[in-house]
Order: structure tokens, then C-alpha cells, then sequence
């Protein structure tokens, strides 16, 4: 029954050593790329300088020789930043990996059942509230009314979503993907009518709505990161039930999976560090769409690799795309990751088509 | 006596429906002794795939006492009934980019214990099941570039990394040339002396399932009725269930066999018919 010893051995999922080195090449240029958001900028800082504020911060070593406004720039202004890059294009990455797998579309973004429509209303709902109401509304730990509501209604509409798409033998994937559009569509005309209706405040909703780092802070980084690291890591130990639902859900439960209870499972994690990413960014498109795939193309679709991979080169797309939006003058970023994403993903496409003939 | 590999008693299941439910299996019963190996016929529709998937416990009877290996089926988990019951399906998506050993490898994961990776025992029963489906020089091809019959016995090596103990094949000739339905055919003779299979094997041509099947079933009405045992189908059954002329005849070997009896209509055109050449 058993091979004989002398069968060469036979690969069953991504070596140790390939992996290591598609991740391990994805942590050495995140932490470059994240130098060198920390350091470039209007007003330059060394990176000696740099290092040192953190350590200094961290651990409280080293004597102080930088100039104040130095240590604005990199603790409060910019590190922030970039570490939500890192985060929000992690949390988007890994999302849409899991999206990709669980609707079997190669179209499916973070946003696809509803996570960006719901966030928008909670977002913009919030933005106008205190010009709706006589009294303003206080924040809660450091997190804005924007944040929260941006959050709630992100997760929100994804539960209320697959409610609706629910039916008896299980939730179909073409009925999640109509319900999630159909839903989306209308939160998007309460979208489109709250801007109607907000005058002056009108600037600072399209700003939230096209995507921006510039308003990462520490409380907001203690909001998001955990959730988002935690649905990672919930999500990852899930790859052999994402691995068989490569191959269909019919044969995904002949394997063993407990089908309907795996999607719900990875439906909402997904939703969540997708949810935690946008309380902190506003919605950024392209990322959670491309990563996933080219990654996909490049080192096949096995999760164990896939997901990790999506993560880190997530956060490096993402972190990247901030730096060129913020040395092109301060461009959103979700404008810039859409104008370089898109042309990429439609020569990528033409590539395939070329490639299979 | 042993217990049967698969025992149905009076199993009734369906679908919803508009309306209510519409009814496939409607009292079936059915008993597949360990070892066995049996073909399951019927028309379109007749709820073949329906009382597959009941065996493989991924749809519920609404009536009806289904058990595997002496057990209630609903007693054991699902990966617990994956590791006993293997499924090679009509249809099944290849995922484009995988390479045919990690693809068998897909098999293992109702055996997966480990956080990550897989452990000897995996790669020994994927060497195994590709070497045993004939697929073993496939191992490092793109499953996606196969043919559609390297593709079969690829996916049967994952139905085989599993290590069922009962098998199932829903239309596994289905889209196979002649010589690769018979090449099929012999495989799954093969896999019996080698691994203790209990088989159940829809199939539409009749001879094969007279020739290689222990016993064939007929699904007709929702229920299952014996159609013959090893080398013989029940002409005049058959014949009412599809509706269809047959004819036996003697091959050359001298076992009967069942024809399709529809005399050739071109041999005595009508005279108002449009001549085929213009």
C-alpha cells in the first residue's frame, strides 16, 4: 500500500524554503519602504535620527539630539502613517484572498458584499452629524464618530447582507453577490443624497470617501490593528477549508468541510479586518483586488503561502502608493492606487489572454 | 454476519422547491456489503447523484435510516465520514496553477492534523493513490493542462488519498472515449485487489456495468430495484426503465450483451424527404 522508499520525494504544497523566501523578501522591503516613508517627506529627517526618536520613544534610550519638531514629525505624523499603510494593506490583501476564494470570482475586492457602501454612510452620516445636530458628538478612546461608524456600518452591511442572501439549503454565492450589489446600490444613493444635502461639509466627504492615510494617530492604529491581525490569524489557520473550496463547494464537503459554517466563519473575519481598515483609511480600492491575484499567478493558490503572502505584499503596495501620494503633492491615495492598479490589472489581463492563446 | 459498508432503509430526500420540496429518493433502500462493487443506473434525473451525495452524508435523508459502516452516518463527523467515504464527481473545478501532486494532496485534508505542511503519512498515501490511479508521471504536471483522461485518473488519485473505505463514482465515463471508459473501468477492478473498496459507480452503458459490477441497481421511481447480478442486466427491466427498444446478442467472447435496438431509417428513405446531398 505504502510508496517504495526509493520514490522521490513529491512536493504537496509550497517548500519551506520558497516561502520563506517570498515572505522573507516581502518583510526586508516593507521595513525598507517603511524607512524611507518615515524619513522622506517635505522636511527631511535623517534616518539615524529616525531610528533613534523611536528607540528613544520605545525604550526610552539614548540622548535626545534632534530637534523637537523631528520628533512630531516621525512619532505623531509619519510613523502612524505608515504603519496604518501597513495595516489597512494587510488587512485588504488578506480579505481579498479570502473573498477571492470564497466566491470563486476573480473579480471579488474586500468591498464586494457590502463593506465599502456601509462604511461610506456610516462615514459620511458621521461627518455631517455635527452640522445636523445643535450639539456636537464626542469621540470614544480616541476614535471619531467617523471611525466608529465607518466601522459599524462596514460590518454591519456585510451580516445584513448575508442575512438577506441566506435561504434554506445554504447561501448561494451568485444570490451573496446580487444581494451585496443590490444593498451596496442602495447605500449608495444614501450616500449620493447625504452629499446633496451637505453643503460646506461636502469637501470633507468626498476627502473621506477617496481614501486617505493622512488621518492615521495612534488611538485609531490600537483600534484597528488588533482586529486585524486577529482576523489574520483566524483566517490563516482556515486554509485547508480554504484550499478546498478551490475546488467547489460540493467537493469542498465531500473532503470533510463543513461548507455553509466555513463561509459564514470566513465571510465575517474577512469582513472585520476589512471593516478595521477602512474605520482608519476610508475605502481604497485596487489593492485587496490585485494583490491577491497576481500573487496567486506568481505562487499558485495554495493558502499557506497565498494568505501570508497577501499580507505583507499588501502592506507593501500600500505603503508605497501613500509615499508616491504623499510626495505627489498629497494626492489621495486611493486615487493613486486606482491609477496605477487599474493598468496594471488590464495588463495583466491582456497578458493572460495572450498567454493562453 | 459482517456489517454492510453502506445500508440505506427506506430513505426519502429532495430539494426545496417552489412550492414545497421536490422528491427524488422516495423510500430507497439499499445494502453494499464491504468489498462489493456496484453499479447504479437509471434515467436523467432519477436521483443517482441524489443518493451519492446521502451516502456521502453531505445531504441529509428527510426520512429514512442511512448508516455507514454499521453506523448511524450522522453519528460520525464530517471530516470523520471524508476519511471513510471518497467522492470522484461528475464535475469538479480545477484550480487553475496547481501542480497534480498538490491537487491529490487536497485529498489528505480530512486527515490534516498538523497546523501546517503535511506529514509522512500524507506523502506516502498521495505516492500511494498516484501510483495506484496510474498517475504517478502526472505528479508534477499543472493540473489545469491535462486531458480529460489524465484529469480522471488525477482526480480519482485524490479520491484515493483520502484511503476510503467506499468509494463513489458518479458518471466517471462520462466525456471518455471508448477505450478510456474500459481503461477506467479495469482501473477500479485493480484498485479492489489492491485496497479494501467498496464501490458504487453510476454509469449509463449498461454492458460495462454488467461486465465489471458485482450487482447492478436501477433507480426507477425514487427506489432502488435490482437490475442483475455479475455479467447479466435485466433486459425487459431495463427496457421499461429507459423506455428504449434492446436487443441481446452474443459478443464475440460468447457473453451476452445488451444492444440499442434502432433500425438504421436511412436505409429506407421516404420519397418526399430532401436528398442528403443538396
Amino acid at each position: 500500500m505504502r510508496a517504495a522508499a526509493a520514490a522521490p520525494p513529491i512536493a504537496l504544497g509550497p517548500s519551506l524554503g520558497r516561502s520563506s523566501l517570498v515572505l522573507g523578501t516581502g518583510v526586508v522591503l516593507l521595513i525598507v519602504i517603511g524607512a524611507v516613508g518615515v524619513t522622506l517627506g517635505t522636511s527631511g529627517v535623517a534616518l539615524g535620527d529616525a531610528v533613534a526618536i523611536v528607540m528613544h520613544r520605545l525604550l526610552g534610550i539614548g540622548p535626545v539630539s534632534w530637534p523637537a519638531s523631528s520628533e512630531t514629525i516621525v512619532w505623531d505624523l509619519r510613523l502612524p502613517r505608515v504603519l496604518a499603510g501597513m495595516l489597512v494593506g494587510a488587512g485588504l490583501g488578506c480579505a481579498g484572498t479570502v473573498f477571492q476564494a470564497l466566491l470563486r470570482n476573480p473579480m471579488a475586492d474586500p468591498y464586494i458584499i457590502g463593506t465599502a457602501a456601509g462604511a461610506s454612510l456610516g462615514a459620511v452620516a458621521a461627518l455631517l452629524v455635527p452640522a445636523l445636530l445643535p450639539f456636537a458628538v464626542g469621540g470614544w478612546m480616541g476614535l471619531g464618530l467617523v471611525q466608529i461608524l465607518a466601522f459599524a456600518g462596514g460590518l454591519g452591511t456585510v451580516l445584513v447582507v448575508y442575512a438577506v442572501a441566506r435561504g434554506q439549503g445554504g447561501t448561494p454565492v451568485v444570490t451573496l453577490l446580487l444581494a451585496g450589489y443590490a444593498i451596496s446600490s442602495l447605500l449608495a444613493a444614501g450616500v449620493a443624497m447625504l452629499m446633496f444635502v451637505s453643503g460646506d461639509r461636502l469637501a470633507a466627504v468626498v476627502s473621506w470617501l477617496l481614501g486617505s492615510l493622512g488621518g492615521a494617530s495612534w488611538p485609531r492604529l490600537a483600534f484597528a490593528g488588533p482586529l486585524i491581525v486577529v482576523s489574520f490569524a483566524l483566517m490563516v489557520v482556515r486554509w485547508r477549508g480554504l484550499n478546498a473550496l478551490l475546488l467547489g463547494e460540493q467537493q469542498a464537503a465531500f473532503l470533510g468541510l463543513e461548507v455553509e459554517r466555513e463561509k459564514r466563519i470566513l465571510t465575517a473575519l474577512a469582513a472585520l479586518a476589512t471593516s478595521a481598515g477602512v474605520a482608519v483609511s476610508g475605502t481604497i480600492g485596487f489593492v485587496g483586488l490585485v494583490v491577491p491575484h497576481l500573487l496567486r499567478l506568481a505562487f499558485g493558490p495554495d493558502h499557506r503561502l497565498l494568505l501570508p503572502a497577501s499580507m505583507v505584499y499588501g502592506a507593501v503596495l500600500l505603503v508605497l502608493a501613500d509615499l508616491g501620494a504623499r510626495l505627489l503633492g498629497g494626492i489621495p491615495v486611493g486615487v493613486l492606487t486606482a491609477l496605477i492598479g487599474a493598468p496594471f490589472f488590464l495588463w495583466l489581463l491582456r497578458r493572460s489572454l495572450v498567454l493562453r492563446g | 454476519m459482517a456489517d454492510p459498508a453502506v445500508e440505506l432503509i427506506g430513505v426519502s430526500a429532495g430539494y426545496p422547491a417552489v412550492g414545497g420540496r421536490r422528491r427524488v429518493l422516495d423510500g430507497a433502500s439499499l445494502r453494499v456489503d464491504a468489498g462489493e462493487m456496484v453499479a447504479l443506473l437509471g434515467t436523467n434525473g432519477s436521483g443517482k447523484t441524489t443518493l451519492l451525495r446521502i451516502v456521502a452524508g453531505t445531504l441529509r435523508a428527510t426520512a429514512g435510516e442511512v448508516r455507514l459502516l454499521g453506523r448511524p452516518i450522522h453519528d460520525w463527523s464530517r471530516p470523520e465520514i471524508a476519511r471513510r467515504v471518497a467522492v470522484l464527481p461528475q464535475t469538479t473545478d480545477v484550480p487553475a496553477g496547481m501542480r497534480v501532486a498538490e491537487l491529490v494532496a487536497l485529498g489528505r485534508i480530512p486527515h490534516g492534523r498538523s497546523w501546517f505542511g503535511a506529514d509522512a503519512g500524507d506523502a506516502d498515501a498521495v505516492a500511494a493513490a498516484l501510483r495506484d490511479a496510474d498517475a504517478t508521471e502526472l505528479a508534477d504536471r499543472r493540473a489545469d493542462e491535462l486531458s480529460g483522461g489524465e484529469r480522471q485518473r488525477v482526480l480519482l488519485a485524490m479520491a484515493l488519498a483520502q484511503e476510503p473505505r467506499v468509494l463513489l463514482l458518479d458518471e466517471p465515463t462520462l466525456h471518455l472515449d471508448l477505450a478510456h471508459q474500459v481503461a477506467l473501468v479495469r482501473m477500479l477492478e485493480r484498485l479492489r485487489a489492491m485496497r479494501p473498496l467498496t464501490v458504487i459507480a453510476v454509469l449509463h452503458d449498461l454492458n460495462l456495468a454488467a461486465a465489471f459490477a458485482d450487482r447492478s441497481l436501477l433507480l426507477h421511481d425514487g427506489r432502488v430495484v435490482a437490475a442483475g447480478g455479475a455479467g447479466r442486466i435485466d433486459a425487459a427491466l431495463a427496457q421499461r426503465t429507459f423506455g428504449v427498444p434492446l436487443a441481446e446478442a452474443t459478443a464475440a467472447d460468447g457473453s451476452r450483451v445488451l444492444a440499442l435496438a434502432i433500425a438504421n431509417r436511412r436505409e429506407s428513405p421516404k420519397k418526399n424527404e430532401p436528398n442528403a446531398d443538396c
